[in-house]
Formats: structure tokens, sequence, C-alpha cells
């Protein structure tokens, strides 16, 4: 298949995402060198494993560390904006930012090569979005998934926001701070409460 | 632009649903004030604040259309308009939303060791560099500091402040990591000092791990910080609407001026997703550090100097960034002066008639020509004293 010698770095605070996009690209014959969770020390990763693509959660505070090691030095992979096929149209790249992915490549890399694999992640990605709220059920205690929904309502209401957009708000925070969801939430209803 | 001048008292917005981003940092103060104090609902706009958590996150959602705008670096639209670091995509700012408030913290053990004390007066930047300079000498290896994202005047500011104390940029290391990580890496030893926004120099000093060594302001004051950001697409689809925000955003800065220390915008801050509790540990000692200067509205603040772009344009040039000739006309397009006097006749301010001038030079008292007639603008000048300005005026 001509995958050989492609190795991709996943970033992502999603481990069962991740996982469901690692498989996915290995059973088509890519390389999946590292997965991570957001780090603190990611550059030491990436300077370490040197993968030809990042491909990192739209929303991650690491992504300006990797835009960052792009600058200094052209060997690090770069920011590409999904596909750079002049045929592809803006919706598509919408629809991928929108899924949440971000990706980062090495110098060089043809965009035809690229492509499947970006669309594994997309395609993955926006598969979980639905499977989300499933898995938050069966791995998440009661009591914490209550504060959740709580927090997640007090949002909605506050920004009037709708649902997704109110979790993803947590789930910001939670990635901003290296913090599990459950707290964040607590801290969201200890503030909202009091207005 | 302001050929198409619009009836502002009569804007009809084409869209008054809108998201616009924003990063947790105590200048995005208004956007928030512009929400909670009903300055968007005045113009009939229902406005949802998202936070984003990178910068690379903001420029992606504003050039795709998933954000309708947003609050950015000065430098962002520049260098999104001529493609650095990214595929190009043409974005335009019409209002300054704040100047200053950057700061170059050190890690407290390096600032100890290089006999550099806490003042509380804030910190004589020249002194603080010539201190580091002479530890320097004695270290084996770089310097390791971080910076939020390699286009942004935190990096500028940085490299300006080292490059005039005498340490060359051979001496350090330049890492990116997120403003809300500093403080963690400054704790644990991974970097020796920081360029970042508030509220975290302030929060470094009030953990005991980071000492304040340098503003922003100190090394050039005055600039601009954060503007409001859209891509020229949106701006050309949705004139009313761009007036609308803009009205709103200028009267929250207007707002800004008076509250700057008061509990109401404390407490809105303090909401999520705005800063949360984070600023919490801030409220003893006032939100906004007096030697920072943070400046959110009066004189020039808001007004998007062109002459400023092709400063921010000179760093570039300087870190490597870029390369070309300043008088560039790019910045024409990127600094919409024509649609901030627009905006600022329609709330009866006073503005800037020159869309360039010479930076730095204060010494003639300073005097501009106002749309409105003869204005005070604020101080502007450079550490090193030097004047800039464009041949071509």
């Amino acid at each position: 298949m001509g995958n050989e010698g492609l190795s991709v770095m996943l970033v992502d605070d999603e481990t069962e995402r991740a996982a469901m996009v690692e498989q996915e690209l290995q059973a088509q014959g890519y390389t999946v060198v590292c997965r991570l969770t957001t780090t603190a020390a990611l550059r030491h990763h990436v300077e370490r494993v040197q993968p030809d693509i990042v491909i990192i959660d739209m929303d991650s505070p690491d992504r300006d560390t990797l835009e960052h090691m792009s600058v200094v030095n052209q060997q690090n992979p770069r920011p590409i904006v999904f596909f750079a096929d002049k045929d592809d149209n803006p919706d598509n790249i919408r629809a991928a930012i929108k899924a949440g992915v971000s990706a980062y490549i090495v110098d060089g890399l043809k965009p035809n090569r690229v492509k499947p694999i970006l669309d594994v992640a997309i395609a993955r990605f926006e598969a979980f979005q639905s499977l989300r709220s499933e898995l938050l059920q069966t791995r998440t205690e009661l009591e914490d998934r209550k504060l959740i929904e709580k927090a997640k309502g007090m949002l909605m209401k506050h920004q009037s926001c709708d649902e997704e957009q109110a979790f993803r708000t947590l789930r910001k925070l939670a990635m901003d701070r290296s913090q599990k969801l459950v707290d964040v939430a607590r801290s969201v209803i200890k503030v909202l409460e009091v207005l | 632009m302001s050929g198409t001048s619009l009836d502002m008292d009569r804007l009809v917005p084409e869209k008054t649903t809108l998201t616009l981003g924003f990063v947790a940092l105590l200048d995005s103060a208004p956007l928030v004030v512009a929400r909670e104090q009903g300055f968007f609902a005045e113009q009939g706009l229902e406005v949802r604040l998202q936070r984003e958590n990178s910068w690379a996150s903001v420029r992606d959602k504003v050039a795709y259309g998933l954000l309708d705008g947003a609050q950015m670096i000065a430098p962002m639209p520049l260098a999104s308009s001529l493609g650095l670091g990214a595929p190009p995509v043409a974005m335009e700012t019409a209002l300054v939303m704040s100047r200053n408030g950057n700061a170059i913290t050190l890690a407290k053990a390096l600032a100890d060791a290089a006999g550099i004390e806490a003042d509380p007066q804030g910190p004589d930047p020249l002194l603080t560099g010539r201190l580091l300079r002479a530890h320097l000498t004695g270290l084996e290896r770089p310097l390791k500091l971080a910076t939020v994202y390699p286009y942004s005047c935190h990096h500028y500011q940085l490299r300006y402040w080292l490059n005039m104390s005498g340490i060359s940029p051979r001496q350090v290391e330049f890492i990116g990591a997120p403003p809300r990580q500093m403080v963690d890496l400054l704790q644990t030893g991974q970097i020796d000092g920081c360029c970042v926004g508030e509220p975290w120099n302030s929060l470094a000093e009030v953990y005991g791990v980071g000492r304040i060594v340098a503003t922003g302001h100190q090394v050039w004051r005055n600039m601009m910080e954060k503007v409001f950001g859209v891509t020229r697409e949106w701006a050309a689809e949705h004139p009313q609407t761009y007036r609308a925000v803009l009205m709103a955003l200028m009267k929250a800065c207007r707002w800004l001026e008076s509250h700057q220390n008061s509990e109401e915008l404390f407490q809105w801050l303090s909401l999520p997703p705005y800063l949360d509790l984070e600023i919490e540990p801030l409220q003893s000692r006032g939100l906004f550090a007096r030697h920072l200067g943070q400046r959110f509205a009066g004189a020039d603040t808001n007004f998007p100097w062109r002459s400023q772009g092709a400063w921010l344009l000179g760093q570039m040039r300087e870190a490597g960034q870029w390369q070309g000739p300043l008088d560039n006309p790019v910045l024409d397009r990127v600094f919409n002066t024509g649609l901030y006097r627009e905006v600022a006749a329609a709330l009866g301010l006073n503005a800037p008639l020159a869309d360039y001038r010479i930076e730095g030079c204060d010494a003639e008292g300073g005097e501009l020509s106002g749309t409105l007639g003869a204005m005070v603008p604020n101080e502007n000048g450079f550490i090193d004293g030097i004047c800039f300005g464009l041949r071509h005026f």
C-alpha cells in the first residue's frame, strides 16, 4: 500500500477516540509511533520521536507549542489546513475543523500521502461524537455524571448555548487545566450557583 | 471601505446570533463586558463567547468561519494575511481592544541567583537585563525562555528586551507554551522565564515561583496588544453586523476604563468559561497590576495605527519569520482605520486623521490632528529611545 515509513503521532485527551484512530490507521498500514494525552512534555516527545505527521485535537492547548516548533526548526512538523488540493471546497475544511481535527506535517510530504490519514482521523472523530454520551455513561460513576450534567445545564443557561457547545466548553476547561471533567464540573457549579 | 458608510444609528445586522472567540486572559475583558453588561444586546446582537485553548485554533476557526470573529494577538491578522505559519487567509482589524499587559517573568530561583530583587514599584528593565546578562556569563547552558506564540508581541518584546540587554538570541532557547502552563513550567524548572499576558505573571508572583523583570509597557510603551479580528470576507458579507459588534466593543472598552478594578468586573471574569476561579488569588491585590499599564480606551488607544502594523512587520523580519520591505500594501488592508473612524464618529469620539505616524517620537508634545480637532495621543516610545517611521510620510 506504500504506507510504510510514514509515522504518525496522535495527541488526544480522549483516549478511546485516539485508540479508534490508531486502530484504523494500523489496519491501513500506517505506523502510529506515539499516542499522548495533553502534556507539557509534548516538545520532548516530538523531538525524540520525530513523527512525519502529528494529529492533534483542535482544542488542545498544546497546538501553540507545535506552531512554535515549526517556526523555530524547519525539520519539525508544520501546520496544514487539511487538504492542500485545490478541488477541495471550504465546506470540507469546515467539517474537519468542526470534527475537531488539526494536523501538522513535516516539510515536503505530498498532500496525497497525507489525505488518507486525515480522512481516517476525521471520520473517527466524527463517529466518536455520537459515541461519547454512551462512553460517558459506562465509564463514569453515576454521581460524577450527575455533576457533569448539572454543570452542562448551568452553562447552557448562562452562555445561551446548546448541549454540545456546553460540553465542549467543559472539555476545553478540563484540557487547559489538565483536570478531570468532573472536577471542572464541580468548579463550574460552585461559581454559577452563586449568581 | 469607509466609502460605503452606513447609517450607524439604524444598523440592521445581517446576522444577529454570533459566536466570538477569546483566550482566557485578562485582556479578554472587552468581550466579556460587552456581553455581560449588555452592550451587544443593545445592538440587537446575541453573542456567545467561545473559549479557545490556543491562538492556532482562534486563527483556524476564524479563517474557516466557525467563529464570526475573535480576540486576536495584534500580529495575527497580519501574519494570517501574509500566510505566515499557515496558508494565507485575508484578515483585518478595525479595533485595538487593549494595549500593554504583557510581562517578562523569570523563575524566582534564577532571579535570586542573578541578584534581581523584587520591586513593588515595578521592575527596572535596564537593570534587570544587565544583571541577567552578567549572570549568564557563568552559565553553561542556554537560557530556556517561553512565549505563547511565534507571531506575538510577547515573542517580539522578549527578543527586544534581550537584545537591549546585550543577550544574544544564540544564548537563548525559545520555546512555545500555552499561557496557563507558564506557572507550572516555572515551578518545575522546565523553563527559566517567559513572556506572557496577564494574569499569569501576577499569579507566578503570588505563587512565589516567578519575578517580573520587565513589562511589555516598559519595552514598547502603549503598543497595540489585542485586536478584534475578522476575515475580510466576513467583513464584506456582514457590514452592519460588523459595525454593531465594533460599537458594542468600543462601549465596553470605555466602560472598562473606569471599572478596571470593580467588583462587578471581577465577578464576571470569575465566571466559567471566562477566567473562572483562577483569578481568585488576585482579588486582594487588584486584578490589574498598575505597572503593567493595561489600557482599554481613551485617546488613540483603540485606533489601529498602520505604522504600528509596520513596526510589527519589522519585528517579524527581525525574528527571521518574514522578508520584504516594510511599506507593504498589506498594512492598508489589514488595519482598517477608515472603519474605526466611522464607528468613533457614531459614538462622538475623536479619532486620528493619519493612518501612519512616526512611532516612538513623543518629543513635540505629540498633538495629533483628529476628526474632531486636535487630540493628545497616548505616550508612545521604545525602551531604546528609537524613532520608527516609513519613508513615504
